[in-house]
């Protein structure tokens, strides 16, 4: 089930709210939610709940007993244990096909082995079942005693396939108590309405020009509007739906942290990355990079552990190597940034930064966006070019022109003109009445309009799902 | 924010999600209907039954939610709405992206292995017997003389004694395809000397489709014949009108139908039909509407009777003609410039002069009256002023005159002006588009109801945007037959 389905919107959130509010007790509220989640999941595949339960039930053992072990060594063993018992799963499923497939092709063999289907956010929860175990290892949070508290924390519906990756030490606190209050529930319902329409409004629009223009046009322009168009799918379906999950946190009474701070506007590379997907890289500098030694250790140690974060994260994304490729790039931007390109940059206007860093971004997608690797080096290739069919052609003007509209509204949400408002309260440019409003009533229509699209349009896939 | 407004909007919110979750519960159809605007099923509410296996009930789930949202035309005509007011694209610069003029590029809809399929069915297989060509049924020049320009039912019309006197048919000459280029042109020959032209379609999408006429002609009975043509859109043909000269429009792909169709079928090149009256200025196309006017339609089915063995009616005789001033049609729409607004067309709208019926199959043998002409339909494509468009699964027009033949007409939008010609020739007049044809609320394929009917000829009249480069008749028409 997906956040801007109908069965979730008029069914599955109408009911669970129903049963939710009314309960007073907390360990009540909180039953009343792991069944919901554990619906939530089982809805789309009933089958790898079991996976689910399972992965939890034997880390929720293994930390238990880790943290009754005195020995230092005994300690670490566990850790290897577990950690490799809930990777193994993503493992299976993620990557096996793709070794296997590969280390075939190298002896000039098909390999035998069909890759299963992949469970549904089976990348985000392993990863935040890691951060739970990790953090009990290292002492950093206590072991939880309760199976249905750390059950709840894997499969909360609102984080659950598609992040973001919660840390178990941020809401320990609220799966023991927490208060709802109806300005919360009014903030998550807005904050949920604005993911809502990101997805549907803009993602799913811009995400029909890529779609039409795929195999299609072959110039150059064809080649820059889809991958601008990409650029901007991905960046709407994601926060859109980061932002869904953060409201639906709000609306039961938890607090995620941001997974987005505008990262279209970011100054460089490595500024990007701390506005993009927030919780992965959160989650790869503390339990991968810092582990490593960080960049507290030589230059060719350092330049080592930046590329291994990001082969990793780009493999996170998908058993391709496209998806390597697209990691290793990052890799080598961010080591030119941080030897020279930065100090570079310095001195430049801010807006020349923006764009550099968009235009390296957006070749960034193109590799992501094709997981056949000469599909991406083509596409790459006819962005200067090279081999396209001339500058422009009928279907890229045609899919420009009927995608204007919401390209402009796409490019113009990348900005934090939102964050404006209260500055502009303060100047006395908008009156608070206006303000007090504006927002409930936009948030109505923009509710309206998604519901109008997600009726009207069959194309309405979250792209993070794969991943 | 004033904590009693925000109780008052998630109060708002939530009863809108709750108030659609309760319509569905308590309200919404639970079984399968026809849906004529979009021509499909909608989802019946799907079984509660929880397969561990596979989460199948999702998409059934999913799918009947959207089917059966309330207000659901509302929205779709809304989100339509709002795509419409973000575009500034023209509907010259759809035609150019997905049209296609001087291409010879397949649709993306139209699979190659359609094509192999069809080829591989009906060329590689030793050559079938030609179905004897019956000659032409030669019409009782007996009959009424028409009452000047009022309705009423005139059940005959007055045969042009040229027309009794057409040569019987000769079979047609055998032609190998490889005697013809591997790309079919649709040009402008100019002054003799040079060409340019205008669409360009592959022989193996001619082939295609002339596999499947055959197909078709091949259900009809002894006597039956298929006429085929395609039309040209105004959108690139008004280049042409009025240059003038030593000039000519003439196309290929008939050529090639022609020589390896069936005996009974006949392909008819509407560009060089209308060649003169294009060159001439004549106002056989709207000048901001994509289609042909009624009288280009006209010209078209006089040469079509004529092979069907019918006597052409009477343009001006067999018709009440209503005129609207003023007409911005599809290409004005999409293109709303005071260019095309200065040259508005005149809409001549033709109601045959024979009591008829129209009925449209809502699901098997379930229909709907519909009016012949509307002239108060709201839509605003008035081409649908004929018989409220070529939507829905099956339509037939019943006619009152005297005739006992039935023919079927495989159109697309150009075909609607065709009918009422048709009218005046057949008793039953059936058509189809195959972008609405429903199976299953129709109650049957198109082989079943071209027996059910007693189908005597088909016409097929199709836009060329529908026609060789696109799975119109390649893939939708040839797998309706018997799917």
């Amino acid at each position: 089930m997906v956040f801007s389905s109908a069965a979730f919107l008029f069914l599955f959130l109408p009911i669970v709210m129903m049963l939710y509010y009314p309960v007073p007790n907390r360990r009540h509220r909180n039953a009343v939610l792991l069944m919901a989640s554990l619906f939530f999941y089982a809805y789309g595949e009933p089958m790898y709940i079991v996976i689910m339960i399972l992965m939890v039930t034997v880390v929720y053992v293994l930390a238990l007993r880790m943290s009754t072990q005195k020995k230092s060594a005994s300690r670490k063993a566990y850790l290897i244990i577990g950690v490799i018992f809930s990777l193994s799963f993503l493992i299976w499923f993620k990557y096996t096909g793709f070794l296997l497939r590969n280390i075939c092709g190298v002896f000039g063999k098909t390999s035998p082995f069909r890759a299963p289907e992949l469970p549904i956010g089976i990348s985000f929860y392993t990863f935040q079942v890691l951060t739970y175990y990790v953090d009990v290892y290292r002492g950093k949070t206590k072991p939880q005693k309760n199976l249905a508290h750390l059950l709840l924390y894997v499969s909360f519906f609102p984080q659950l396939i598609a992040g973001p990756i919660v840390n178990y030490s941020d809401i320990e606190a609220s799966l023991r108590e927490r208060t709802i209050r109806i300005m919360d529930v009014y903030n998550g319902m807005v904050r949920f309405v604005i993911g809502l329409a990101k997805k549907c409004i803009i993602a799913n629009s811009c995400g029909s020009i890529v779609e039409n223009l795929n195999g299609v046009s072959f110039s150059v322009g064809g080649a820059w509007l889809q991958a601008i168009a990409y650029a901007l799918q991905l960046y709407f379906d994601f926060s859109g739906y980061s932002d869904m999950a953060i409201g639906l946190g709000h609306m039961f009474g938890f607090h995620f942290k941001e997974n987005f701070r505008y990262p279209y506007t970011a100054l460089s590379v490595t500024d990007f990355w701390r506005k993009w997907h927030i919780s992965l890289g959160a989650f790869f500098r503390e339990y991968v990079y810092i582990p490593l030694g960080g960049n507290r250790v030589s230059f060719l140690k350092h330049v080592r552990n930046i590329m291994v974060v990001w082969a990793l994260t780009g493999i996170w994304h998908g058993a391709s190597w496209n998806f390597l490729l697209w990691g290793l790039y990052y890799g080598i931007l961010l080591i030119l940034e941080k030897s020279f390109l930065l100090k570079m940059k310095e001195h430049l206007p801010k807006f020349i930064n923006v764009l550099m860093t968009l235009f390296a971004v957006v070749i960034g997608w193109v590799l992501f966006y094709h997981t056949d690797l000469r599909d991406a080096v083509t596409h790459v290739q006819r962005l200067f070019g090279i081999g396209a069919s001339g500058m422009t052609d009928a279907r890229a003007i045609y899919e420009f022109r009927n995608g204007i509209g919401m390209l402009l509204i796409g490019c113009a949400a990348c900005f934090p003109f939102a964050d404006m408002v209260p500055a502009m309260e303060k100047c006395g440019g908008i009156s608070e009445k206006f303000i007090t409003l504006f927002r409930p009533v936009a948030t109505t229509v923009l509710l309206l309009i998604s519901i109008a699209m997600i009726v009207g349009s069959s194309f309405n896939p979250f792209l993070y799902f794969r991943f | 924010m004033k904590k009693g407004l925000a109780i008052v909007f998630v109060f708002l919110w939530s009863a809108l999600l709750f108030g659609i979750g309760a319509y569905y519960v308590y309200f919404a159809p639970q079984g399968e209907e026809y849906s004529e605007n979009e021509n499909r099923m909608l989802h019946a509410a799907p079984d509660m039954r929880v397969s561990f296996k596979k989460g199948t009930i999702d998409e059934d789930l999913e799918a009947y939610l959207l089917d059966r949202f309330p207000f659901r035309e509302k929205a779709l005509s809304g989100s339509r709405k709002i795509k419409d007011q973000l575009s500034t694209a023209t509907y010259e610069q759809y035609l150019q992206a997905y049209g296609g003029t001087a291409t010879d590029a397949l649709s993306e809809e139209v699979s190659d292995e359609d094509i192999e399929a069809l080829l591989a069915a009906e060329f590689d297989k030793k050559p079938t017997p030609r179905v004897t060509n019956t000659p032409a049924v030669t019409p009782d020049p007996g009959g009424e003389v028409h009452p000047s320009g009022e309705p009423g039912p005139v059940a005959t019309v007055t045969p042009d004694p040229a027309d009794l006197e057409d040569p019987p048919i000769e079979p047609k000459p055998q032609r190998d395809a490889s005697e013809f280029p591997d790309r079919l042109r649709f040009s402008l020959m100019k002054n003799g000397t040079s060409r340019t032209d205008i669409r360009v379609s592959s022989k193996k999408s001619v082939l295609a489709v002339t596999a499947v006429l055959n197909k078709y002609a091949d259900l009809l009975p002894e006597g039956g014949k298929l006429m085929f043509t395609v039309v040209p859109q105004s959108t690139y043909i008004n280049s042409y009108v009025g240059i003038g000269g030593d000039n000519r429009l003439a196309s290929e792909p008939d050529e090639l139908i022609n020589a390896m169709s069936r005996d009974n079928v006949y392909a008819f090149d509407t560009p060089e039909i209308l060649s003169d009256a294009i060159i001439s200025g004549e106002y056989v196309f709207f000048r901001t509407d994509m289609h042909w006017t009624p009288l280009g339609a006209y010209k078209v089915y006089c040469e079509m009777a004529k092979r069907a063995g019918k006597v052409p009616c009477d343009y001006e005789w067999d018709f009440t003609h209503t005129t609207e001033n003023h007409f911005l049609g599809t290409m004005y729409r999409s293109n709303p410039s005071s260019y095309l607004e200065s040259r508005a067309d005149t809409l001549e709208i033709l109601e045959p002069h024979v009591r008829n019926e129209v009925r449209r199959i809502v699901s098997r043998d379930t229909y709907k009256e519909i009016p012949f002409i509307d002239l108060n339909a709201k839509s605003s494509d008035r081409f649908t002023v004929y018989l409220g468009g070529p939507a829905g699964p099956w339509t037939i027009i019943e006619n009152d005159n005297g005739e006992t033949e039935n023919c079927l007409i495989l159109m697309d939008s150009f075909g609607l002006d065709f009918v009422p010609f048709l009218c005046m020739n057949y008793h039953q007049v059936h058509y189809y588009d195959p972008r609405y044809f429903n199976a299953k609320a129709v109650g049957g394929n198109i082989s079943d109801m071209i027996n059910k009917y007693d189908i005597r000829d088909i016409y097929v009249i199709v836009g060329d945007l529908h026609c060789f480069d696109h799975d119109f008749l390649i893939t939708q028409a040839n797998k309706q037959l018997t799917e």
